[in-house]
């Protein structure tokens, strides 16, 4: 994605900017606590927070072996070799330093540690298993090492257990989605709230929020949540994802795209068909950082990400 | 100079016991489901690691600028080694080795917590736990048995005493490494068992990671023995590769163990059985390297190879005895859920086969294990130190490898829970025949070119065990090259049925069907293929049979006849270099009546230890035999030359096995499952096949290079490996 700057934040920088700069990455390598320096330290606005740590890492692991490879060539093998210590020895610091901030709670989960957390379950790592012994009694059947009494009883145990797993997964998954459903109706009312008015669109509280809440009322009730429906489908789009064109599916409260034209439910921030962003009474939310800006800029002001 | 560079280097020794400290109490307090405190026992594993790697650089950087203030330095280098053998001297001595273990083990540490990133949640901060203890406690051996930060108490001398001759060479660059590499990794397996016990997590899942992390080294133990294998061959003249030397042996203790639990884990995954069995042998495994690490080191037995008597064995015998109590107390602590679902229903069965396997390589291990110790059970228990020799081992190991050449044939022929005489047959006709066939053709005609199929030789012992061992002995070549032509019609028969299977459902060309089948289970062919290069190696050991050997003083012009092989004395000649004098004994070789070259066995008389000259062979090799040449001395004014020539057939065949077993290893390594593996290990396989090609590249040039020089071009002035490494 590309980033809008106002001005490149380097030029602006005094000496004493730098110094602080370097001491933020040294001290404080966590995406929070040079963000934080940054609001304290600068009077250009921040930059994404997301991107900055990144780039100076891309540059460490640039500028890292060329300062070793260059000391090497000038200085000589034993200079290259203190260099390359240098480097380790400032890696250390910055790894403990996080490591304790992490300890004490100071850092949040990146974004890419929070998907972790959600990794493979013992069930799934399992069913792994069980497919891939299923997948060797095929192949061996195949090439006749095993008679057919054997893999047809082998094959029963393995797919008995692998129902077991799936099974198991299932019913793990329920309270996760159960409360990703009440999450989402929380967050459907109150978006509703924000927009305060009744349009030509058909927006009434009655009978439209029963087709706006179409979706809220079907998740609460009592049969469980398909895993194949659209959580924000309508009732024409039931069976499943790929659900015929907006305008014919959206029959509640819609919104219209303004690149695609398409009509989406109003709920949505984004367009069904083509995925920009939507204008609520001409405010959106930025798809980056969490704020919202007028529908008649192309990028956001706080992070220059694009709509 | 840096003048606080001891101190510092052993600051960071410290550091590295520290943090290695807060790196498992914050691991051990993530067992509960804290991702916040798992993200901190990552970073902790990573900081550990990169302070181990500092300490290594630190020390390097005291080689390169010869601090003989350091008495690790002062000991193992001098001003006139070049950077590759002054770095080499890293892992030349105990202290340095004992750090190059330890930063072989944070690498594997590094990349285990990386390759977890979002996998096996709960097992993580265990396996983290334990290899930081395993890290500690090297930390412990460091500071307080063997620092390689030491300061001389005489302070800096003018010049260090230099590494020891026999090891300034290519080899030694390589193989030390490489064996390290072997052993280390098989503390990652260690670790997972542990957190498995610890968590009770011991379905099968976790077996499936730790196969490939105990392939993984394997396949360095194995690279690693054969390096050895190869350091013995050309550089120590005794004209074999494999002295039984308690070093060696200890070495290859480990790879039984791995070897068996690589195949057991398969009825563990099939079968949900053998789970006790499985994780004591990946604990035996683990303890059997530290076990071989303490045999070198604590000047238990007494070998070439061991490292200087010290006082670092009780160290040894403290973590040994943790090694066995903990995994045992978890053992027996989960063995409720350790029991197995199923059971073995019939010895004709794949896991039959493999339980047997299992034992016969358990017994060897066991049988090599106490024979080497023995000087010491003898000691302890009659108080008469009986030492065991190579003629003993080579006795007993003959029927024992045999058993294991049999068995790697028969296992892939067995269907799993039982086979059918019916099938059995069928499957087990063509291998049969094969065998047969190159069995009678051995008999008949082997005579003919030399490798009789039946070579008599004396009883070792008296009474029936003396005949019988005795017999075994005769008749082991042909009964050696019968199995081998049995497991080769096996894999060709397991490579043709697979495609003929695909072919009748994908109506796939040959070679699509073939390249597919092998892509879709990469990890039986590829242990098929490593089946081939062990039985090649069973060939190459054969060979030993046919070997001839011969002692002569020569004068220039004098002649004698070895085997196929009539070698002419040339003459001497002497060249000099910065370190040493080079005394060579130039021989002019003909087979057949053919004139193939000149090889020229050479003495090296290093300035730094001319009471200790190093002998180099010279070799001649084909894929028939090998012509190994040492002088021994040359009278520089009669100009006469004592030599000893040995003819080692089908020594090639060895090496070339080797390979073959890497690629096979490698292949299995591939992953089949996931994409999101492949980050790490492809990383990983990468720098194990780069590593291992570029060691056998380099290796096989200089074969052929050898080879090229001894039919005939200009004579190298010294043994052609020793020159790619003399720059």
């Amino acid at each position: 994605m590309r980033t809008h700057r106002r001005g490149h934040p380097w030029r602006r920088w005094s000496p004493s900017d730098l110094v602080a700069l370097v001491y933020a990455v040294l001290i404080s390598p966590s995406t929070n606590g040079y963000a934080r320096l940054l609001r304290t330290v600068h009077r250009v606005p921040e930059p994404s927070v997301n991107q900055l740590p990144k780039q100076l890492q891309l540059a460490t692991i640039v500028l890292a072996p060329l300062s070793i490879v260059l000391c090497w060539l000038s200085l000589g093998f034993a200079q290259g070799l203190l260099a390359s210590a240098a480097w380790v020895l400032v890696l250390i610091i910055s790894l403990f330093w996080t490591s304790l901030q992490s300890l004490t709670g100071d850092t949040a989960l990146n974004l890419e540690e929070a998907i972790g957390l959600g990794g493979p379950s013992p069930e799934e790592e399992q069913k792994r298993a069980v497919l891939r012994a299923l997948k060797d009694l095929e192949f061996e059947r195949s090439v006749g090492k095993i008679n057919e009494t054997d893999y047809h009883q082998l094959s029963a145990n393995y797919r008995r257990e692998a129902k077991r797993l799936l099974k198991a997964l299932d019913h793990s998954l329920e309270d996760l989605r159960s409360k990703a459903e009440e999450l989402l109706t929380e967050e459907l009312s109150r978006q509703a709230d924000r927009s305060p008015r009744d349009s030509d669109d058909g927006r009434s509280a009655g009978s439209d929020s029963a087709g706006d809440l179409t979706h809220p009322q079907e998740l609460s009730g009592d049969a469980p949540a398909p895993a194949d429906s659209a959580p924000v489908a309508t009732d024409d789009s039931a069976e499943g994802q790929e659900s015929p064109s907006p305008a014919e599916a959206v029959t509640g409260p819609s919104r219209q795209c303004d690149h695609c034209d398409a009509r989406s439910p109003l709920a949505l921030d984004e367009c069904e068909s083509c995925g920009a962003q939507l204008a609520i009474d001409g405010q959106i939310l930025c798809r980056s950082c969490p704020s919202r800006y007028n529908d008649d800029h192309a990028v956001c002001p706080v992070c220059g990400v694009g709509r | 100079m840096w003048q606080s560079l001891p101190e510092f280097g052993t600051a960071l020794l410290y550091s590295i016991l520290v943090c290695a400290a807060y790196t498992f109490a914050v691991a051990l307090t993530a067992g509960g489901g804290k991702p916040r405190l798992l993200r901190a026992a990552r970073l902790g594993t990573y900081g550990t690691c990169a302070l181990v790697m500092l300490a290594v650089l630190v020390l390097a950087y005291a080689f390169v600028t010869h601090d003989f203030r350091i008495r690790y330095v002062a000991r193992y280098s001098e001003r006139s080694m070049t950077n590759t053998y002054l770095l080499t001297a890293l892992w030349g001595g105990q202290d340095g080795s004992l750090l190059w273990w330890t930063f072989l083990l944070s690498g594997y540490t590094t990349a285990v917590t990386i390759w977890l990133k979002g996998k096996y949640r709960s097992l993580q901060p265990y396996v983290i736990a334990t290899l930081m203890v395993i890290m500690s406690f090297f930390a412990v051996l460091m500071l307080f048995a063997a620092n390689p930060f030491e300061t001389s108490f005489a302070g800096a001398r003018l010049d260090g005493e230099g590494l020891n001759p026999l090891l300034r060479n290519f080899y030694m660059i390589i193989h030390p490494p490489s064996l390290y590499m072997g052993f280390v990794g098989c503390s990652v397996p260690f670790a997972f068992a542990i957190a498995a016990l610890a968590t009770g997590r011991l379905d099968n899942e976790w077996i499936a990671a730790t196969r490939k992390w105990m392939l993984f080294a394997w396949l360095f133990l194995s690279i690693g023995n054969c390096l050895g294998m190869l350091w013995a061959y050309e550089e120590l003249g005794w004209g074999g590769y494999w002295a039984w030397d308690p070093v060696e042996n200890a070495a290859c203790l480990p790879w039984f163990t791995a070897t068996a639990y690589v195949h057991s884990t398969m009825i563990q995954e099939r079968r949900n059985m053998l789970k006790v069995w499985n994780l004591v042998l990946i604990c035996t495994t683990f303890f059997l390297t530290i076990f071989g690490t303490f045999l070198t080191r604590a000047g238990l037995i007494a070998s070439v190879h061991a490292f200087a008597k010290s006082d670092i064995g009780i160290y040894f015998v403290y973590f040994m005895a943790l090694i066995i109590a903990v995994p045992a107390g978890l053992i027996v602590w989960r063995l409720p859920l350790l029991r197995s679902r199923g059971r073995i229903e019939s010895v004709v069965s794949r896991e039959g086969a493999f339980v047997v396997n299992n034992w016969v390589l358990l017994g060897a291990c066991t049988f090599i294990g106490v024979a080497t110790i023995f000087p010491r059970i003898s000691e302890w228990l009659w108080d008469e130190t009986v030492t065991v020799g190579p003629p003993f081992f080579n006795r007993w190991m003959v029927p024992i490898g045999l058993s294991l050449l049999a068995l790697m044939g028969v296992a892939p022929l067995l269907a799993w829970r039982k086979s059918s005489t019916a099938n059995l047959a069928a499957a087990a006709r063509f291998p049969l025949i094969s065998a047969t066939v190159a069995a009678v053709l051995h008999l008949s005609l082997g005579s003919r070119f030399g490798f009789p199929g039946v070579v008599p030789n004396d009883a070792f012992y008296d009474g029936v065990l003396g005949i019988v061992l005795q017999k075994l002995g005769s008749v082991a070549p042909v009964v050696t090259v019968g199995l081998v032509a049995f497991n080769f019609a096996v894999v060709g028969q397991e490579f043709y049925r697979g495609a003929v299977a695909r072919r009748r459902q994908h109506a796939e060309p040959w070679g699509s069907a073939l390249l597919r089948l092998v892509q879709k289970s990469r990890r039986r062919y590829g242990g098929y293929i490593v089946h081939i290069g062990i039985s090649l190696m069973f060939l190459g050991f054969a060979g030993r049979a046919w070997t001839l050997e011969t002692e002569a003083n020569m004068s220039p012009g004098d002649k004698i006849e070895i085997g196929d092989y009539s070698l002419t004395y040339a003459g001497p000649r002497m060249e000099l270099d910065a370190e040493k004098r080079m005394v060579f004994a130039d021989v002019d070789v003909s087979q057949d009546g053919v004139a193939v070259g000149r090889i020229s066995p050479a003495r090296f008389i290093y300035k730094s230890s001319r009471s200790s000259p190093t002998t180099e062979v010279a070799l001649h090799r084909t894929l028939k035999n090998d012509l190994y040449a040492v002088v021994a001395i040359v009278n520089p004014t009669t100009k006469r030359a004592t030599f000893r020539f040995h003819v080692n057939p089908l020594v090639s065949w060895l090496w070339i096995g080797v390979s073959i077993l890497i690629c096979g290893c490698l292949l299995s390594l591939w992953p089949e499952v996931s994409l999101q593996e492949m980050g790490v290990w492809a990383t990983v396989r990468m720098t194990a096949g780069v590593l291992s090609g570029v060691m056998f590249g380099i290796l096989l040039a200089s074969m052929a290079a050898g080879s090229g020089a001894a039919r005939g071009a200009d004579p190298p002035p010294r043994a052609p490996l020793a020159a790619v490494v003399a720059q």
